[in-house]
């Protein structure tokens, strides 16, 4: 697959609010090429809205977002759906879909109406399946499989969408720590050939281990952004979750981890 | 465990084609089976006797010809509602749409009366402008939160239904006796033969909102997966919605206008087909336009023949299988809620 060289997505002063409530404010990032930028903060912290405002499915209040050089809001929502994958937190689907069929529609973006998948459609969706071992589970509707299985497949629909940028909301939720680590393994991966990658997630310690840097957000607003070694603090995290925790690091990578104590 | 391949072009071809020569077999079938047996060969080469031909193009022709026409419309318009409301207890009917589109053509009725022009225009707009009015309505109480809920949905529907079905009854109360007698036929749901001229100003409408429904065939298993992950494939869901609402208000209002309340197609019909050959609505909706239109062939060749003598409305004998298939859905997709 050709990517387009070094695809940055950068969010330049955006605010968002439902209805008179500020949800996000004046938040400025950047994820480009080669990195996986991991987004974290308590509940309700504006983590998803931000998620969204970048995949440009929500219309800042303020602000903008940049593809590259061109405004976001500016594209058609297919031409964005070429350069941008999302993966979306879990919704039930109310139809039988096969796992083939729902990885299939990541094809989507590069249909004509009418149109049906091709032989090279089919290629990538097959690959991808391979890929993150869901092959197996092909013919399978969505509805027979386990919160894990549907989370997976939801991402093999966003990489057969073969996008330079990958945005991801907590893609990990369901999973078990082996097909978590194989999840985040798999995103190192992209990152290597070249895709920028932006994921939301709430494990701290996997946020340290795979994320080259890691954005804070508190209340809406951006309060620290920079390596894992820079921003996972003690310090941080009574400031920022409200818990108490002590924060070593891995004597041999040097990689931060938490550890949380009782009060 | 279900193993389906996904969709080509090979297997829409071969599906649709033996959807389409069960159809023309039925509509025979259809054409022959009555009071009086008709020798449908012999007509159509020529050589059939005058009463056949007279009974062939005038009474049995028309009437199979219109069914197949509602059939398809009924179904394709529940399957298209079904995907848009992400809901597959959705229908025309149960959701009150046939309801508001029975009372448009209703007041159209009253209002205009019931030339050819009223039939073939006033009626099916006025129809579609009820049906559309109650779907803006449904879909606004449905909401809960932001989100579409299954339930208040459905009973939303039967508030509506309750609710059209009573501003009827009171036109009805209203109107003299020779136009009361016409809008109970809507509440009957009726195929009785109409001409040939209605039949094709029908299948011409019929015929647009299908076009529009198939073009959003591949946007509607998009948003099955959501509003937001149908959004990030490319999808414009506020158009889309907007489409299928007004094809799928067009559809109902013009097959209403024409036979009155026929419920229950728009639900049976996509159910099975989507048992049969899987979700993917680029095969659901074209495959429920024929099959529906070979369900509602039969429904009113039943209608005609099960009590001798006597025939039945088509909208009983399609509430009768209905019924008890939607208790079972129920049971099905309420499970999956809880």
């Amino acid at each position: 697959m050709e990517l387009k060289p070094n695809p940055s997505l950068e969010a330049r002063d955006v605010s968002f609010a439902y209805g008179a409530e500020p949800v996000v404010g004046g938040i400025s990032l950047r994820v480009q090429s080669g990195e996986i930028l991991g987004i974290i903060g308590p509940n309700g912290s504006g983590k998803s809205t931000l998620l969204k405002l970048l995949a440009g499915m929500l219309e800042p209040r303020t602000g903008s977002v940049w593809l590259d050089d061109q405004i976001l809001s500016g594209l058609k929502r297919v031409e964005a759906a070429r350069q941008i994958a999302v993966v979306p937190q879990e919704g039930l689907v109310p139809f039988p879909f096969t796992v083939a069929e729902i990885v299939l529609m990541g094809r989507a973006p590069r249909l004509r109406t009418f149109a049906l998948e091709s032989e090279h459609d089919r290629a990538v969706a097959d690959a991808v399946m391979l890929r993150l071992g869901i092959a197996d589970l092909a013919g399978r509707t969505i509805q027979e499989l386990s919160g894990g299985e549907r989370q997976r497949v939801m991402f093999a629909r966003a990489l057969a969408q073969e996008a330079p940028i990958l945005l991801l909301d907590e893609p990990a939720a369901f999973l078990d720590l082996h097909h978590q680590m194989a999840m985040y393994e798999i995103l190192s991966q992209l990152r290597g050939e070249g895709r920028a990658i932006a994921t939301v997630l709430h494990d701290l310690n996997l946020a340290a281990l795979y994320c080259d840097r890691i954005a804070i957000l508190k209340n809406g607003h951006l309060v620290a952004v920079g390596a894992p070694a820079e921003v996972v603090s003690s310090q941080m995290i009574r400031q920022v979750f409200d818990a108490d925790c002590r924060v070593d690091a891995d004597p041999t990578t040097g990689v931060p981890f938490v550890l949380p104590r009782r009060g | 465990m279900t193993i389906r391949p996904t969709l080509t072009s090979r297997r829409l071809t071969r599906v649709l084609s033996v959807l389409a020569v069960f159809l023309l077999l039925s509509m025979l079938a259809a054409c022959a089976i009555g009071s009086i047996h008709v020798d449908v060969w012999s007509v159509l080469s020529g050589r059939g006797s005058e009463t056949d031909a007279m009974i062939l193009l005038q009474t049995r022709l028309p009437r199979v010809l219109l069914a197949a026409i509602v059939g398809g419309g009924l179904a394709l318009a529940g399957a298209s509602l079904q995907g848009l409301l992400g809901n597959p207890l959705a229908e025309p009917h149960l959701l009150g749409i046939s309801g508001g589109a029975a009372l448009g053509a209703v007041l159209g009725v009253v209002l205009g009366g019931r030339g050819w022009l009223a039939e073939t225009a006033l009626l099916p707009a006025a129809a579609s402008v009820g049906a559309l009015l109650s779907m803006a309505v449904i879909y606004r109480l449905g909401r809960v939160h932001g989100r579409l809920h299954p339930h208040v949905l459905l009973l939303a529907g039967v508030v509506y239904n309750a609710f059209t079905g009573a501003l009827i009854m009171c036109v009805n109360a209203l109107a003299d006796l020779l136009q009361a007698q016409g809008i109970l036929f809507w509440l009957m749901g009726s195929l009785t033969a109409r001409s040939f001229a209605l039949t094709a100003g029908i299948f011409v409408y019929v015929a647009v909102a299908a076009v529009c429904l198939l073009s959003q065939a591949h946007a509607l298993n998009l948003l099955a997966l959501g509003d937001d992950a149908a959004m990030a494939l490319g999808v414009d869901v506020e158009r889309v919605r907007r489409m299928v609402f007004f094809a799928s208000s067009l559809l109902v209002g013009a097959v209403v206008s024409v036979s009155g309340m026929i419920g229950f197609v728009g639900l049976i019909v996509p159910h099975v087909v989507r048992l049969l050959f899987g979700a993917d609505h680029r095969l659901l909706l074209p495959a429920s336009l024929l099959a529906g239109a070979s369900f509602l062939v039969w429904a009113d060749l039943i209608a005609r023949v099960a009590l001798g003598s006597v025939e039945l409305p088509v909208g009983v004998v399609t509430a009768l299988c209905g019924g008890p298939f939607f208790v079972y859905l129920l049971q099905r997709e309420g499970r999956r809620w809880s």
